[in-house]
Formats: structure tokens, sequence, C-alpha cells
């Protein structure tokens, strides 16, 4: 992990003088439990350290999702009046992930150690504790982060050449 | 005479299938989305008849999807008097769910406080809900 395993395209030169909120990067990595997928690659750096970190106490991690392309989070949605949580989503920004472990009992504790030593948060906090999600926010504008992750993500499979 | 028995079988055929989805099927469910995380969260219960024994089937909303779904047998008794109870693993431990059920809703609460805290619940409210809902709305 940590490693991409496709090469990154050449950044277009209106990207280098990006603000950093605005620098949108995206690696494709092999995550056990869903294969294939993309994500920030300082974020699945993070995410290398908690399969690691896991791994050096007796836990092997699965994982159940990770990125989630704007269509696939928007089918979760339902009626109109939804604050559209779809759309501010982390996993639609590469920086998301859900684990397939139990997190009950004797194996939660390790294994919020090992995300936190990460330098992840966890889901479990949320007013709403969501117990398998693990996360990395830096804080910016989440609509502009999803944006540019997924305009990222579509360059990177070649399904738009560039900005 | 045996040149309408074709069209017999298929109108009863179709009168069992109409009566059993209408009278002993109920989907009662909490699943949300968190708006936090994007994640499906919560769990439903699809409870039916079988033989005349009333069952149920229980399901976790985790991620982006379902759990597999767990099978287990109700009082009837229980069901009678409008009461559920069924057990379910967390980790290594059963623990049980108490409710009250009622036409639209069913409100309970299991009996493990590490996991009513890991899970944000007080109390259980699960709403009487469409068996074929495929789209949810956000958790409260």
């Amino acid at each position: 992990m940590g490693k991409s395993t496709a090469a990154m395209p050449d950044i277009p030169d209106s990207w280098k003088d990006s603000p950093p909120d605005t620098k949108a990067e995206v690696g494709e990595y092999y995550l056990p439990g869903v294969g294939r997928t993309y994500l920030s690659p300082e974020f699945a750096d993070k995410v290398g350290d908690f399969i690691q970190g896991a791994k050096a106490k007796g836990i092997s991690l699965q994982f159940k999702s990770a990125y989630r392309d704007q269509e696939k989070q928007d089918g979760l949605k339902t009626d109109s009046t939804a604050i559209t949580p779809a759309t501010h989503s982390l996993h639609s920004a590469g920086r998301g992930v859900d684990i397939a472990n139990p997190m009950v009992g004797p194996t939660q504790a390790p294994i919020l150690e090992a995300a936190e030593d990460a330098g992840l948060s966890w889901g479990g906090h949320f007013s709403k504790p969501d117990v398998v999600h693990f996360y990395s926010d830096p804080g910016t504008d989440r609509r502009q982060l999803i944006d540019n992750f997924s305009r990222a993500v579509a360059a990177f499979r070649g399904e738009i050449p560039d900005r | 005479m045996y040149r309408f028995f074709p069209v017999l079988v298929l109108c009863l055929l179709a009168g069992i299938r109409g009566t059993s989805a209408a009278e002993s099927l109920a989907v009662y469910s909490d699943v949300c989305i968190n708006k936090d995380s994007g994640d499906l969260n919560g769990m439903r219960l699809a409870i039916f008849r079988l033989g005349g024994a009333p069952y149920l089937v229980l399901q976790w909303a985790r991620s982006d999807s379902f759990e597999e779904p767990e099978l287990k047998k109700i009082s009837p008794d229980d069901l009678s008097k409008g009461k559920m109870k069924f057990s379910t693993e967390y980790g290594k431990q059963l623990i049980q769910f108490s409710g009250t059920m009622m036409e639209r809703v069913i409100i309970g609460t299991f009996d493990n406080r590490m996991f009513m805290k890991d899970y944000g619940y007080k109390i259980i409210q699960l709403r009487r809900v469409e068996a074929s809902q495929k789209r949810f709305g956000v958790c409260r």
C-alpha cells in the first residue's frame, strides 16, 4: 500500500499554480476486500499506515468501501428534502474508507489505536456514529474537494484529457 | 373442462401470491444515510409467516450496502401481544432486542449498553416501510 499501482498522468500546467485547496491528486490503489480503487495519495499513505499498524497488532484489515463516484453516492440518496449528504461524502473525494472488520469487543480498541497512529479520524464520533468509517478531512470546501477529485479521477481514467 | 385447468391454476397462484404479500409481510426499518459519512446506517426487519409460524429477517445496513440477512423464528405468543424479542450476535456475544410492535412502528432496545452507545441509539424506532424500499432518508 502507499504506492500507486498505475502511473500518475502529467499534471496540466494550469494545475501547478492552483492554490492548495483546489489541487486535486489521485492514485489507483488496491485495498483488501475492495480491490482497485481511487484515493488521494496523501490519504492512501495514511490508510497504508493504518493497515500496517493493525497488522502489527494481529489484525488483518479488510475493507468494504472506498472511493464512490458521484453517481453511486447519489444512488444512496432518497427524497428531495434530503440535505444532500451524498454530495458531501469524503468517499467521493478519495478520503474515506469503510472497514469490513467487526468493530466490537476486544478488536475495536487496537483498530482505533492503529487508525489514530496513522492520522485517520473515526466516524464513531459523528453525531450519528458510523463505526466502520475512517477518513481524513483537510477542512477545505467539501464540494470543491469532491469536484476536483472527480475531475482528477476522470482524467486519470482517460475520460477527459485535462481541464 | 380440462381446457380451463391451466387458467384455473394461474388464477389460484395469483390469488395466493397476492394474499401472502398483503397479509403476512411487514417491513420495519430505520435505515438512513449518515450525513457526515455518506454511508448507509441502521437495520431493517421483515416479519412474515411461514406455515402459520412467524419469522423475521434482520438485516444491517453498513457502508454502501446491506449485510447478509439473518433469519430468526419469533414467538407467536409474544407477537400476538405486540411484543418483539429476538437475539443476534454482536462480536462474540448474543444481544437481545426487546420491543413493542405496532402497526406503523416498532420501538425497543438491545440489552447491551456498549452496542447502543456505539451505534448512537438511545431507543430504537423502526418505522413501517414498503418492502420494495430502495432509497433512504438522512439520519436525524
